[in-house]
């Protein structure tokens, strides 16, 4: 074997080498990072499946109705009013059941989902065209699609029978 | 110089070159591994903190049940204040040898948020050499029973982080 060959193979072994050592810590970095997202987006949906639970059967001042009742209303355009409370230093004024309900509902978005730095999205609607209730925080800085990764929304939806018609409540978060 | 000594000195020149980069990827590759392994660390806490908020979330002595029935992510507001008031007023000692084996080095808090603000502290056992801590939040409802009132809040568990 010639020196200039010998030289070239030797060449050859470190090129070979340093791309080993650059593909391991490229797999090892992707593959762990993939871990940690998959675990945040699984605790993300519980997060949204959770609190949108919690939200419809809390009871409000309105008649001591939970919120999915007073949902029913809003979605049957019932002529009810609620309010004249103060609530967390926050005076909600007397006011129709659906705009009684956007305070309500983003006074304790407030104080959970805000808190927590997420951006979410709240909707509650019979036609998608025009939203009964509509609260969002920074929403449009999330990535839309299926994609896997923190950035992309996570959802969960509830659909209340109106008999005709079905109201939908959508949570839509993402950190 | 002679010709064979050039060529010794050309291999000495190699293998110091060898040796160099084989120095550079060691204190690369080590502190690779500690940002990895921080990064593993954290996401263990993160998952024992989550397991804990998970355990508290299922906890009998705390849920809401109506003829043995269970009510999912609802606690019971006389449950809450019956737990905490055994477990403040129990000795640290007593306290901590049941609750322990589950909730660890932690702090369990839940709030209400509507529509009252209360907080009830159930759990909080620091041991020593605290660093820190890495909180979870699992939303629930709270039921007053009596009253038939359901509150809206959350538990928060904050589990501390100790240098060994």
């Amino acid at each position: 074997m010639k020196k200039a060959q010998t030289e070239m193979l030797g060449i050859a072994i470190v090129v070979i080498l340093v791309s080993l050592g650059i593909l391991f810590i490229v797999t090892n970095a992707l593959r762990s990072s993939g871990q940690q997202s998959q675990k945040r987006e699984f605790s993300e949906k519980q997060l949204a499946a959770n609190i949108l639970g919690s939200i419809l059967q809390t009871s409000t001042n309105c008649s001591n109705d939970k919120i999915s009742t007073l949902l029913i209303d809003c979605g049957k355009n019932v002529v009810r009013f609620c309010g004249g409370e103060t609530i967390q230093g926050v005076y909600i004024e007397q006011t129709d059941v659906c705009s009684y309900l956007g305070e309500t509902i983003d006074l304790m978005l407030n104080s959970t989902l805000k808190k927590w730095n997420k951006k979410y999205q709240f909707v509650a609607y019979v036609d998608p065209f025009s939203p009964k209730i509509n609260i969002t925080h920074r929403i449009n800085e999330c990535l839309g699609g299926t994609g896997t990764g923190l950035q992309y929304i996570q959802k969960d939806s509830y659909y209340i029978p109106l008999y005709p018609g079905t109201m939908t409540v959508e949570l839509a978060l993402c950190s | 110089m002679k010709k064979s000594q050039i060529k010794i000195g050309e291999s000495i020149a190699v293998l110091m070159i060898f040796f160099v980069l084989v120095v550079i990827g060691i204190v690369f590759w080590s502190r690779y591994s500690q940002v990895q392994m921080k990064g593993q660390q954290e996401m263990d806490l993160q998952s024992m903190a989550i397991k804990v908020a998970q355990t508290v979330t299922f906890l009998s002595e705390l849920q809401c049940s109506t003829l043995e029935v269970i009510q999912f992510s609802c606690f019971d507001l006389y449950k809450i204040e019956a737990m905490k008031d055994l477990l403040m007023t129990l000795p640290e000692k007593n306290r901590t040898s049941y609750y322990f084996d589950i909730f660890g080095f932690s702090n369990i808090t839940i709030y209400s948020i509507y529509p009252d603000e209360k907080s009830w502290n159930i759990y909080d056992f620091p041991g020593g050499n605290i660093t820190g801590y890495v909180s979870t939040q699992v939303p629930v409802s709270i039921l007053d029973p009596v009253n038939n009132v359901f509150s809206f809040g959350y538990i928060d568990v904050k589990l501390y982080t100790r240098r060994l």
